[in-house]
């Protein structure tokens, strides 16, 4: 046990206690003289007080040197440094570093564990005796910034002050391998690490070594003081886990269900816990949910968006202690209404020999995305007013007058789409010099695929480009539904540049083509739209592949996604043309430099929308931001197993009344009492 | 009554002691009573020149015939009063505080006044100063010339000597020769043990003792802050001494002694008056009178 100063410098005030001394010699001069009758009362009471006299002044004089002496000794802050300090340094000073856990798990409480944390931090920098440097590491999630250990405690003091909890996941065995190398950087054998966490166990790779400083003679293991910040409390906590928003069809148009998991990481068993849904600033729907303890329960709140357009909301929990998890935050695109115009080539009094029919019967099927559907003759098609549709499909349609063909050019260069269904109606030719440019690729010739009796004839599709957004839903097991289309007859289509091959028959010719005309786009498949040349129409992709169509060429699809990015991990945006700067959900501007090819690297650290900001300050959503289920589970390591993975004897885990008895003996602060008694004394001596 | 004028501070700023009695005097004489031993003798003493104020039944007509002025006649009553003015000249009494007047001036000027009183109704008056071993004695006289000597002895009156009041009691045994007013002027700073005994007996030897226990304001608050050397002024030495440390010990110390005194005098019917040198000079002699007028009646009754 001995006593060691806080701050050294300031105990040299205890030198003041010499002036009452040096005042009391200084002033004893000889007072002025005065000739007094009643001198004989006088020497009485002299005598009779002298007595107590002398001890008021011994007194006064001992109050009035105790109280410049024991104030510059208080503020030096002296405490007793007890046996039960020893793990801190049994072999002299030792070089420090104070790991501060400020990932998200250190928020719950609202700031509580940080605040504890804080404080245990101040105190191992009050403790330090003066030869001991120290450093700061704040292990934030960010990679950790270990400086090399210093004396200068008002940088170090500040470095806590201002040390935050992020909304990161931090790696705690990472943040004390980083100050275990920062200790090697001190000449100091005696090496110490204490460690300000609330012991998630998620913090900690269980696997790793125990912390080690290499010095020149070999590693040494640090003495490690685990500092609890959460005081040996359970920190039970819910969070939502995980997101998916997908259509409901079932809904009607414009339906979604937001399906996501909420995790109990509690010892409680959480009972109708409240789950919202928002959409902006307001709640759609809500649902009440019961989650065992350590388990998780999911649910799925639908909702019907009113019109299309994008939509940011969020799923919200009942607020727990740590409220940053307990809302998911989403960017939704909801697709507008769709008007398609079926122009059919060859109409039958029969529905299902009729040629738009599977078209038709497919496209008003209910789905997502809402589509009127408007069907019309094919000699109708020059008094047709094609500005009430998003999307036209000419079904096996002769080659139109010129005039039809420049209307329906100037229709797709505005940005309309048209779909070119073929036929027995089609003449290669002539479809081929009337629409010349709008067709993808020119018309060849018909090509038919001889039968069998065994084996009805069909050319397959195949090389399917699954990228393209028409057929994304086809990715996995759905593609059987395309592979098993058989067609008998279709177009041969001419060589050509400008188009994109979306599938092919398997005997390498173009199935179903691409172009892109001035705004528009148009879609070319070879064969038939109904079961004439081709059983598509009759299989399962159909009906999908037709909405996906409809929804392409009136530009409802393929629109951007917003990218949902897990907090602590990096994603790359496309940065659309104009972009400049991020703004994050708090509202500070992030600048942006793209690179390669416009795609940039981002690694956001808040929860949120975050948007891109255009040119006159326009903004758009560029990606939502979730915090990681990893800081979620607030689940506690045993401090046995914590100081086994810290290296056994030469770590221990503490927790607040610990630290307390640490200090029963502040010296300090006895010396400001005694202080203050000598004030007073004083004050009540000179009113004796 | 201009009590304001006679406040001791002012007192203090007229130079002489006879122009400081004549301002107390003329103060009182507003207030004055009549002696009670007036009109008792008649032995003719002498013509005095007719003034406001005398008693038109004394008008000597006759000598009015003979010089066409008033006379008025004036008579030796031998049963008047035959006081001894006692006044304790130590040198503890030349003390003062800040300002107004030493003890000694301050007792000197009412003495004197209390003469001029007592001569002027006829009364035979002595004078006694006790100045450490030194005596001064004036013998008790009644016409009114004799102020003039009374005057003379204590103008210029300069204090020394220890304070001993047994010394100038046995003095004034021994003139008193048959029933007199004693009046003590005194700082009664004599520790000597029974001193203020031996004044108290006085009043055995049937005398009439009044002990004017004059003090300086500053003796009896003690209100002194600063470190001081207290410095005796009968030889007691000195002393440096913080006297906030002993105020209230000295305080307890002076009450004390006023305190014997006073008990000491009510116990042997002495009559006893502690006064402050910052009282007017006028309100003490009138007070007094007045007290000693009322004991008078209630004594002949």
């Amino acid at each position: 046990m001995g006593v060691s100063l806080t701050h050294p410098l300031l105990a040299w005030g205890a030198l003041l206690a010499l002036l009452p001394i040096l005042v009391h010699l200084l002033q004893r001069r000889r007072p002025r003289p005065h000739p007094f009758a009643a001198m004989e009362l006088v020497l009485r009471s002299q005598r009779e007080n002298v007595r107590r006299l002398r001890l008021r002044r011994l007194l006064l004089l001992l109050a009035r040197t105790s109280i410049l002496l024991l104030v510059p000794l208080a503020a030096a802050r002296p405490h007793l440094a007890a046996e039960a300090d020893a793990v801190a340094s049994p072999a002299g000073p030792a070089a420090t570093a104070l790991v501060l856990d400020a990932s998200l798990s250190m928020r719950w409480g609202g700031g509580k564990l940080m605040e504890n944390a804080r404080q245990d931090a101040r105190r191992v920098l009050a403790d330090l005796l003066p030869e001991e440097p120290l450093s700061v590491i704040v292990c934030d999630g960010r990679p950790p910034e270990a400086e090399s250990p210093s004396f200068d405690r008002a940088r170090a003091r500040r470095r806590i002050d201002e040390a935050q909890a992020s909304h990161l996941p931090a790696n705690m065995t990472s943040c004390v391998a980083a100050a275990a190398a920062a200790l090697a950087e001190s000449p100091l054998p005696a090496k110490r690490i204490f460690i300000a966490t609330d012991l998630t166990a998620n913090a900690w790779n269980l696997d790793a070594p125990p912390p080690s400083v290499p010095t020149e003679a070999g590693e040494v293991q640090p003495e490690v003081v685990v500092l609890d910040a959460a005081r040996g409390d359970e920190l039970p906590n819910a969070a939502i886990t995980d997101l998916r928003i997908e259509p409901a069809p079932e809904l009607g148009p414009r339906g979604h269900a937001f399906a996501f998991t909420v995790h109990n990481f509690g010892s409680k068993e959480l009972r109708d816990l409240r789950v919202e849904l928002w959409v902006g600033q307001e709640m759609v729907n809500r649902s009440f949910l019961d989650v065992p303890a350590g388990g998780s329960a999911s649910r799925r709140l639908l909702h019907r968006f009113p019109a299309g357009g994008t939509f940011a909301g969020e799923i919200r929990l009942a607020p727990d202690a740590l409220v940053e998890d307990d809302a998911r935050h989403f960017v939704v695109h909801v697709s507008p209404d769709i008007r398609v115009l079926l122009v059919n080539g060859a109409p039958s009094p029969l529905r299902h020999r009729d040629e738009a029919f599977f078209v038709e019967t497919a496209l008003r099927a209910s789905g997502a995305v809402p589509i009127s559907v408007r069907t019309i003759d094919a000699d109708s098609l020059p008094h047709q007013s094609l500005e009430d549709a998003d999307a036209v499909f000419l079904l096996n349609v002769r080659a139109p007058e010129r005039g039809v063909v420049e209307r329906l050019e100037r229709f797709v260069r505005a940005g309309g789409g048209l779909f070119f269904a073929l036929g027995d109606q089609v003449d290669a030719d002539a479809y081929t010099a009337s629409f010349g440019e709008l067709l993808p690729l020119a018309l060849h010739l018909p090509k038919t695929l001889p039968s069998s009796a065994e084996e009805p004839a069909g050319a397959r599709f195949d090389d399917f480009d699954l990228d393209h957004p028409v057929l994304r839903i086809f990715h996995g097991p759905a593609i059987e539904g395309l592979e098993s289309v058989r067609t008998q007859r279709y177009f041969l289509l001419q060589p050509g540049e400008g188009a994109r091959v979306l599938a092919a028959f398997d005997d390498g010719a173009p199935a179903l083509v691409e172009k892109q005309v001035g705004q528009g786009r148009v879609i070319l498949f070879a064969s038939t739209a109904d079961r004439d040349w081709s059983d598509w129409a009759i299989q399962t992709s159909f009906l999908p592949a037709m909405q996906q169509m409809a929804a392409y060429l009136a530009r409802t699809l393929g629109q951007r996604e917003i990218p949902v990015v897990q907090l602590g991990e990096s994603a790359a945006l496309e940065v659309p043309e104009g972009v400049g700067a991020l703004v994050a959900p708090d509202g500070r501007e992030l600048p942006l430099s793209a690179s390669d090819g416009g795609r940039v690297n981002v690694t956001p650290e808040l929860p949120g929308v975050h948007r891109f900001l255009g040119e006159g300050g326009r903004t758009e959503p560029a990606f939502t931001a979730f915090v990681s289920p990893v800081e979620s589970d607030t689940r506690r390591l045993d401090p046995k197993e914590l100081r086994a993975l810290l290296g056994g004897a030469r770590a221990r885990v503490s927790e607040e009344a610990e630290i307390a008895r640490r200090r029963e003996t502040p010296l300090w602060s006895l010396l400001l009492l005694a202080g203050l008694l000598a004030f007073l004394s004083e004050g009540w001596l000179l009113r004796r | 009554m201009a009590g304001s004028l006679l406040d001791a501070r002012l007192l203090a700023r007229l130079g002489t002691l006879q122009l400081r009695t004549r301002a107390v005097v003329e103060g009182l004489l507003s207030g004055l009573h009549r002696s009670p031993h007036q009109g008792q003798s008649v032995e003719f003493a002498e013509h005095k020149e007719y003034a406001p104020g005398d008693d038109l039944r004394r008008i000597d007509w006759k000598a009015y015939g003979k010089f066409d002025r008033f006379y008025v006649k004036q008579f030796e009553h031998e049963t008047n009063l035959r006081a001894f003015l006692l006044l304790d000249a130590s040198a503890s009494m030349g003390y003062r505080g800040p300002e107004g007047l030493t003890k000694l001036e301050y007792a000197a000027t009412a003495a004197a006044a209390l003469a001029y009183l007592l001569v002027r109704q006829q009364d035979a008056v002595g004078l006694v100063i006790a100045r450490g071993d030194e005596i001064r004695y004036l013998p008790p006289r009644a016409h009114v010339g004799h102020f003039s000597a009374v005057l003379a002895m204590l103008e210029g009156l300069a204090p020394g000597g220890r304070t001993d009041l047994a010394r100038a009691a046995d003095f004034v045994a021994e003139k008193a020769r048959r029933r007199a007013a004693v009046f003590l002027f005194s700082d009664l700073f004599d520790f000597a043990p029974g001193a203020l005994s031996r004044i108290v007996d006085l009043r055995r030897m049937k005398n009439e003792v009044s002990v004017f226990h004059i003090l300086d304001p500053w003796e009896l608050e003690f209100p002194f802050e600063d470190a001081t050397r207290f410095v005796g002024l009968e030889g007691e030495g000195d002393l440096e001494v913080d006297p906030r440390e002993i105020r209230a010990s000295y305080l307890r110390a002076i009450e004390k002694l006023c305190e014997d005194a006073r008990r000491l005098c009510l116990q042997a019917d002495v009559a006893y008056e502690l006064v402050r040198t910052d009282t007017p000079l006028d309100r003490l002699l009138l007070g007094h009178l007045s007290r000693r007028e009322r004991s008078a009646r209630w004594a002949s009754r």
